[in-house]
């Protein structure tokens, strides 16, 4: 099949083709689908090796376990989950690095528009590192709800935790990131002064 | 953008809805450039069973059809009252008749896989044309 084909065909099409053993359509999925689940995987195991090797794991369950799809959810849902808790049952204890997101710090900038200042790769920087500092679950949360655009109840459905755990933890999670590049911005202030 | 976007606490924080996904977007990781052919290598392509495929009909209906003239064949030219309307009916398949029949399963076979080629694309430039026929 023509590659602008393939591309061009729907995950239900290409999930018909896979249940086939169809290698182009494997391919494709994997191509379509292993940016945002070697993101998840890092931002829970916060480790490149580790991240990249979850994610091909990711994807070899998720063949093996495809005629167990029945259609009833999202493609990316289904293989988010998979994902997501084969992430954290790898996942090693992570301490991060402690910090009261209540704390009042004397800021030298306003945080979002000091970054908007910055070029895109610098900014892409400030906001992988205070990902990194997150709780794995929070930052993984981050991603699905801001990166994937997944719905609360698509989350809930990912991370097996009810919807009101996932808003808690996805406001939670906002307010930590924004004292994080706080502190990040601040840092870098103080050094090149 | 996320239509939950107002069903999330989130007075106060000191961040945008639209500056956050606008920004978290752009920390999108990628992984290592030969990703998917890792995963490639590690999966089992098993070839669908035979049965159903225009190429069981082919393997199947030929042999059968030699295997039962050779039976009659047989059966005729052994010397017995019971058998003896066999050699009839091995004399009504000739050669001919043989080779016409297995001629035309095969081609008719081979226009089926022409068909389904057509029709489902399934046939990729990677894949060999033996693999495709299993599938």
């Amino acid at each position: 099949m023509i590659k602008t084909e393939i591309c061009k065909l729907s995950d239900e099409e290409l999930i018909t083709l896979v249940v086939k053993n169809h290698p182009r359509a494997m391919s494709h999925i994997i191509d379509r689908y292993k940016g945002m689940v070697f993101t998840l995987s890092f931002r829970i195991l916060k480790n490149q090796l580790d991240a990249e090797e979850a994610a091909q794991d990711t994807f070899i369950k998720a063949f093996k376990a495809i005629n167990t799809f029945r259609f009833d959810c999202k493609f990316s849902t289904w293989l988010y989950r998979i994902c997501y808790n084969h992430a954290v049952s790898k996942a090693r204890v992570y301490k991060p690095i402690q910090v009261d997101v209540d704390t009042k710090f004397d800021l030298p900038v306003d945080t979002p528009n000091a970054l908007d200042g910055l070029s895109a790769k610098d900014r892409s920087k400030y906001l992988n590192k205070a990902m990194e500092m997150l709780e794995s679950e929070e930052s993984a949360l981050l991603t699905l709800y801001y990166v994937d655009g997944e719905s609360i109840d698509d989350i809930s459905a990912i991370t097996n935790l009810s919807e009101s755990n996932v808003k808690v933890k996805l406001h939670r999670g906002r307010k930590k990131l924004y004292t994080y590049l706080s502190i990040l911005l601040k840092e870098e202030v103080s050094m090149l002064l | 953008m996320n239509n939950d976007f107002n069903s999330i606490g989130k007075e106060n924080d000191g961040l945008q809805d639209d500056w956050l996904t606008q920004n978290l977007n752009i920390t999108q990781l990628e992984p290592s450039t030969d990703f998917t052919q890792k995963v490639m290598e590690q999966i089992e392509i098993k070839p669908s069973s035979l049965n159903g495929s225009p190429l069981f009909w082919i393997l199947v209906t030929i042999p059968g059809v030699i295997l039962l003239w050779l039976i009659l064949f047989t059966l005729g030219t052994l010397n017995s009252n019971y058998l003896s309307f066999i050699p009839k009916v091995a004399n009504l398949i000739s050669i001919y008749a043989l080779s016409k029949y297995v001629l035309m399963i095969t081609f008719g076979g081979l226009f089926f896989i022409g068909v389904d080629h057509f029709i489902n694309k399934r046939l990729s430039h990677r894949e060999s044309y033996f693999s495709f026929l299993l599938v």
